[in-house]
Formats: structure tokens, sequence, C-alpha cells
């Protein structure tokens, strides 16, 4: 695919899908407070950023399927992010860190497939982003310490997480997109 | 002292320094630091409580899973669970300390004359910025159409995304559209009304922070 230029359009609707993201992102803090909250009761709160994480990576597979072009994935993730960190999301900087990491996982996925197979990037990505975003949050949140036993479930439910919210729920998205012929329309 | 683009990239590696690093001391410092730097920033109360308010929930989720599940003894689990416990907190008023004392189209200009990034891109972010305040006016009218026809529309359904994804892609053409007709020319050689020069000082300060960030890792090991 030769689709890698960079019209002002492109870049608007990138920075609008990011930022639609953004105030998402942001509107669902609380919500993983709650979550949060709950799950500290019983000790469980590292569950609680595992089961929820596929919602903060959604803005890059489905801007990706939406431009059609390399890198897409990682500047909408970060774009959302940092639109999060300045609406005041609760993670300060470290969104922006989470964002690099998280667009870069998706991307890969989109990678693999050389850019052609968009559909087949989609579900890569999901194991892609779970595999990179698990490593940092390793390092990040200190998950060495924790027990073999406790990383493999960690690890389950991340990928459940970013399985349905960035894969199945992008994809029910897409199709909706593909039903109303409204990307067809754009080629010039 | 130091430009926006300083400031991003002094905000970015301290906190790669507090997640790489196990320093309860350094931690703690940082965060006394910071705070001081957030209230010199003049902010009204309200404000600096709501960044203890939200920070602190998950900063004790985090101290309590890990003093429960994490490895070694009973003081190791102590240490971790306050170490990252206290991480949550720094890196929440390390980026409200960017966020306050730098506007976003500001960051994003001197970002783009710094590091020479492409104009089309960054002109198309900012535009797409002041659309912002009338995303969440579009969402509630999404939600109220539906409504209208007795569904409710949730943040969990895709139609939602959908619908706003239309959205963007329409204001998406009309916002090129009137870029183009008031003059702006994709890859075309731009002046710039405002520069936002690297300064000197703002990288001496910079390896400074730095420099003095090692030594302070190396005399708080705890």
């Amino acid at each position: 695919m030769k689709n890698t230029q960079w019209k002002l359009r492109d870049a608007i609707l990138l920075a609008l899908i990011g930022i639609i993201f953004s105030v998402i992102y942001f509107l669902m803090d609380p919500l993983y407070q709650i979550i949060s909250g709950g799950l500290t009761a019983i000790g469980l709160q590292a569950f609680a950023g595992e089961l929820t994480i596929g919602v903060w990576m959604m803005a890059g597979p489905l801007a990706a399927y939406v431009l059609k072009k390399p890198g897409t994935a990682l500047l909408a993730e970060m774009i959302g992010a940092a639109g999060e960190m300045f609406l005041g999301g609760y993670w300060g900087v470290a969104t922006l860190l989470s964002g690099l990491i998280q667009g870069a996982g998706s991307e890969i996925g989109f990678t693999l497939t050389g850019y052609k197979n968009w559909k087949l990037g989609l579900w890569l990505s999901t194991l892609t982003g779970t595999v990179v975003t698990f490593a940092w949050q390793f390092i990040h949140s200190g998950y060495g310490n924790y027990h073999f036993g406790m990383l493999v479930l960690l690890f389950i439910a991340r990928y459940c997480s970013i399985f349905f919210f960035a894969g199945l729920l992008v994809s029910w998205i897409e199709k909706l997109l593909d039903r109303s012929k409204f990307l067809g329309t754009e080629k010039d | 002292m130091m430009n926006a683009s300083q400031r991003l990239f002094l905000a970015l590696l301290l906190s790669l320094e507090i997640v790489l690093t196990n320093s309860l001391g350094f931690n703690g410092l940082l965060l006394l630091v910071f705070n001081a730097l957030v209230l010199l920033q003049r902010i009204d109360w309200k404000r600096y409580l709501t960044y203890w308010c939200v920070s602190i929930i998950p900063s004790i989720g985090s101290f309590w899973s890990f003093y429960l599940y994490a490895q070694g003894d009973q003081a190791a689990r102590l240490h971790t669970g306050l170490v990252m416990g206290s991480r949550v907190l720094v890196l929440i008023f390390v980026g409200a300390w960017l966020v306050n004392g730098t506007r976003e189209s500001v960051l994003l200009q001197s970002l783009q004359q710094n590091l020479h990034l492409s104009n089309t891109f960054i002109y198309g972010l900012i535009a797409a910025l002041n659309f912002m305040p009338r995303f969440k006016q579009a969402i509630q009218n999404i939600q109220a159409a539906s409504q209208m026809r007795g569904e409710s529309l949730h943040w969990y359904q895709p139609t939602i995304y959908f619908k706003a994804l239309i959205q963007a892609i329409q204001w998406s053409e009309s916002l090129a559209m009137a870029m183009t007709a008031h003059g702006f020319q994709e890859g075309a050689k731009r002046t710039a009304y405002r520069t936002y020069p690297f300064k000197k000082v703002g990288f001496c300060w910079l390896a400074l922070v730095v420099l003095f960030s090692m030594v302070l890792l190396r005399l708080l090991p705890y």
C-alpha cells in the first residue's frame, strides 16, 4: 500500500480520533477508581488495571483501520494519552509513557502484516499489544515482585480485556463503518 | 528558564527515572519538590486538593496490593508497597506541574519548531484541539437523538463510537477545507509569529536535575 502520504484532512481526522478517545479515557478514570477501590478491599488492586486496560487501547487499532497508514496506531494512542493528561487524568505524566508503549504495542500487530491485511492486523495487534504492555507493566508497576501464578493470571486478565475492547468492540465499530460505506467514498 | 519542549523532556526523564528505580526516599523528595513547584504556580486550592483526592485511592490501592501479594518477607513487602504507592503520587504531581505551566498549543508549536515536525501535522492537531469542547456537545446530541427513538446509548456500545467517528470524518473534511480556504498550504514553508527556541539555561537545568537525581538515588538506597 502506498498510502503513506499525510494530507491535512488525515492529520485532522487522526487528531480528532485521538481527542475523542482522550475524552473517553478521561471519563473512564473515575470508573477505574471505583473498580480499583472495590478490588483494593480484597487486595487485588492490580487486576483493576488488567481488566480495564483494553478501553485505553481502543484509539490505536481503530485509527489504523480508518486511516490505513503506517504509524497511525502509535500516533493516535499518543494523542489520546496527551489529551487525557491535559484534561487532568489521574496518571499524570506517566500517561504519556503508557500511551507510547500501548501505541507501539498495537502498531506492531499491523506492522507484522506489512500494513496490508488490516483485519488480521487488528487481531495480531491485540496479541502484540498485550505482550508489549505487559512487559512495560512488569517494569513500571514492579510486577517482578509477584509470584509466577499471579503473573499468569494477570496476563490472562489483560489479554481478555484487550481482546474484548481493542479487538471485538473495535471490529464491531469497523463493521458498522464498512456497512455505512462511509470510508469507501473518500478515495479522491 | 526552560521552554515548553524542555519541560516535557524533563518530565519524561524524571518519570522514567521514577519508574525504573525503587527508592522510597527519592520518591518522597520528588513528591515534596513537585508539590512545592505546583503550589508556586499559584493554582487555586480546590484544584490542588483535587490532585490529592484523585491520587490517594490508586496510591493506597497500589500499596495494599503489593503489601499483600508481593514476594519476600514482611519488611521487603512493606518497602515495595510504599515505593509503588508513592510512585503513583509523584507521577501525578509531575504531570500536574507540566500541565499547569504549559498551554497545549504552545507545547505543540515549540515541539514543531524545536524538533522540526511536519507543519501539516501540528496545525492539524492544533485545529482539532479546538474541537475538544464541541465533542462533549456532539456526544450529548448523539445520545439525545437515540433517546428520541427510544434507545439509550452507552459507552460500551459500538454505535456511539461509530456515530462519533462519522462526525469526526465530517468535521475533519470541513476543517481541512476551511484551512485551505484561509491560505494554508500543505508542505509550504511557513514563518512563525512567535518562536520558542531551546534555551541553553534549560539544557543546563536538565543536565543538572538528571545528575543530581543520580546522586540522590545513590544516597537514598531505601
